[in-house]
């Protein structure tokens, strides 16, 4: 009953944020990778043995989210709201004792990378330049934005790695651990995507470029790594019974 | 603290802010009037201004909802440019 309410409370709460939340994503289409980690802290929090309810901890975390979402809207700075989201769903999490702090933690790539970090590394120009001395110009059909730099993907990867420890049942310093290995995956997967455009640009797919950069890169990558944790951690647990 | 209590401070604390939000959101908009900036004064103490209008090429560059560039001249021959964008 107490973690109903405190659910309910969560979500209505936090309702504002999460409508910030979502109309970014739709008015940004490459943020929607950040749509696969809903799914994944539901797996890892479902598949992860509760732990012992920290209320203390909880509220705190709870009372951090409310603090950023009051000040984020009252300021007029509403996509600040964001960060709140996570911060709640640590807190339910830890309140309600349903998932440890390993899996909990995974919420916060739920917040999509900020645009301003992004453009922080105008690399895409650099990946067409490469594509294009490989296979020749793309046309002006291809044209790459700032979020085809790889720093979107290299969160998809830290966040991928994250869960896949906390998954196993691994602490969140062995979480950060993997993330930050699997992260370095991401940028020469930004440059094998951006190969594939300039091919696909040259033989007259634009569109397909176009579409393989804005989602398909995310969706295969997300898809291919969590189906090769999957089958590599099913073959543990055979080999262990 | 009791598990009800803790409980009953977690949902006041979420409703709070998210009254707080939903009352911030709900604030009219602030809704600027930038073609005002055309009626900035053209006469500056012995200055006279003239408009003097950014190129296309550049208005669509800057994308300002509302561009002002004015030449503005004293009768001595100095001259003072202003631009404006919102």
């Amino acid at each position: 009953m107490q973690a109903l309410l405190v659910g309910l409370g969560l979500l209505v709460g936090l309702w504002p944020s999460l409508g910030e939340w979502a109309r970014h994503i739709a008015a940004e289409p490459p943020t929607a990778y950040a749509l696969v980690f809903p799914l994944l802290l539901l797996t890892a929090a479902r598949s992860t043995p509760p732990t012992a309810p920290d209320r203390t901890a909880g509220l705190l975390w709870i009372a951090a989210a409310a603090m950023i979402e009051m000040l984020a809207f009252q300021g007029g700075i509403e996509r600040v709201g964001r960060l709140a989201i996570p911060l709640g769903i640590i807190g339910y999490l830890r309140f309600t004792g349903a998932a440890a702090l390993a899996p909990a933690a995974l919420a916060f790539f739920i917040v999509p990378v900020p645009h301003a970090l992004v453009a922080l590394a105008p690399l895409e120009s650099v990946w067409k330049a490469f594509a294009e001395f490989l296979l020749g110009p793309a046309g002006p059909g291809l044209k790459l934005d700032t979020w085809d730099s790889g720093v979107r993907l290299i969160a998809l990867f830290a966040g991928l790695g994250w869960y896949a420890d906390a998954r196993s049942g691994g602490s969140w310093r062995g979480a950060f651990r993997r993330g930050s290995q699997l992260a370095m995956i991401g940028l020469p997967a930004q440059l094998a995507a951006v190969i594939v455009a300039v091919a696909l640009a040259r033989a007259g797919a634009a569109g397909a470029a176009h579409a393989l950069l804005t989602h398909g890169v995310w969706i295969v990558c997300a898809a291919v790594t969590v189906a090769a944790f999957e089958f590599t951690r099913e073959h543990e647990v055979a080999a262990r019974v | 603290m009791s598990e009800r209590i803790s409980t009953l401070l977690a949902v006041a604390i979420l409703l709070l802010a998210g009254a707080a939000a939903w009352t911030a959101q709900a604030r009219p908009m602030l809704t600027p009037q930038p073609a005002s900036l055309a009626t900035l004064p053209f006469s500056l103490g012995s200055y006279r201004g003239v408009d003097s209008p950014v190129g296309q090429n550049v208005e669509d560059m800057l994308r300002a909802d509302f561009n002002v560039q004015r030449e503005y001249l004293h009768p001595l021959g100095q001259v003072v440019w202003l631009y404006v964008g919102y």
